[in-house]
């Protein structure tokens, strides 16, 4: 585990991102041990969870969004074709794709190593995961159940 | 751009020189560009670093391209390989272009009304070097190798 100042900006940024969510009005599940908070989004179509958390011990601020699908056996190989080429698209944040389960995860992190980070850093964290998230997790989907091949994907990105 | 993002641009890219010139780095730079090109003799293949200031985004990246394209037949399985490495990783990915063969790795942190210190790039420069040397020769490997999809899993654990 990392040292009592390390863990004092932990905690610092962990109530400083609840304090943004509390300005939201949102509702969400807080885990201070953990120092974790999870909320749920609605996107245009499907449903967004998130969970912010706090790398103490690498000291990065961490927004977690896994997609509430897999990508089946015989679709492996399109879901790691059209996450690398999201990943390609995007300026920050990436999509983490499991090849062995089909399971894919949308990752955006920040250092606060030897910073002080404003409210409107982890204000734009939330809103580039959302927004990222809802641009690509309808199109996975669509990849996903084979409405979509991944050459459409591809060359759409 | 406006002029507030231009100045936390210009504060921010000073910062990372001052930091860079502190650790003794060689370096060429772009003032105007706000962009700084370095390299490091890694294990294996060489390492290029290109730090950036993005003005509009309010982000510092750094980009690591791999110096070696993906044959045209490999491209599909090759993103296997990608998010494979990718997945689980702490901070930044590898971003792979799947139409050109091309694979850069990306780590980037946001200065939006932050003040980011110089343990942060310090922390960007290292981790970058630490994971592009880790995998380039593994992903170089895999490239030119005719594994099918459940090998490059085993190989890249």
């Amino acid at each position: 585990m990392s040292n009592q100042a390390d863990f004092k900006s932990a905690e610092r940024i962990y109530n400083q991102l609840c304090a943004v969510l509390d300005s939201y009005d949102w509702k969400y599940v807080s885990n201070e041990q953990e120092k974790t908070v999870s909320f749920v989004m609605t996107g245009e179509d499907v449903p967004m969870n998130f969970t912010a958390c706090v790398d103490a011990e690498r000291q990065l601020i961490r927004l977690l969004s896994p997609l509430p699908f897999k990508f089946a056996e015989n679709k492996r190989l399109e879901g790691a074709v059209v996450t690398s080429a999201a990943n390609f698209a995007i300026a920050d944040g990436c999509f983490q794709y499991d090849v062995t389960d089909g399971e894919t995860i949308f990752v955006i992190t920040t250092s606060y190593r030897g910073s002080l980070i404003s409210d409107e850093t982890i204000r734009y964290l939330i809103a580039c995961s959302v927004a990222v998230v809802d641009e690509f997790n309808d199109k996975f989907l669509m990849v996903a159940k084979g409405v979509m091949s991944m050459e459409e994907f591809v060359e759409k990105y | 751009m406006d002029d507030y993002q231009l100045k936390q641009a210009q504060a921010t890219y000073k910062t990372l020189r001052e930091t860079l010139d502190a650790m003794n780095l060689k370096y060429d730079h772009d003032d105007n560009a706000m962009e700084i090109i370095s390299g490091a003799v890694g294990d294996d293949l060489p390492v290029a670093i290109r730090f950036c200031v993005d003005a509009e985004r309010m982000l510092i990246i750094l980009h690591s391209m791999l110096p070696f394209d993906v044959p045209q037949q490999r491209r599909h399985l090759m993103a296997v390989a990608v998010s494979r490495v990718n997945y689980g990783m702490a901070d930044g990915s590898f971003d792979y272009d799947v139409s050109s063969g091309g694979i850069v790795f990306r780590v980037t942190s946001c200065y939006r009304d932050s003040l980011l210190g110089s343990e942060t790039f310090e922390y960007m420069l290292t981790y970058a070097f630490f994971v592009v040397d880790k995998y380039n020769d593994l992903l170089e490997k895999i490239a030119s190798s005719d594994m099918t999809l459940e090998e490059i899993i085993n190989a890249v654990g």
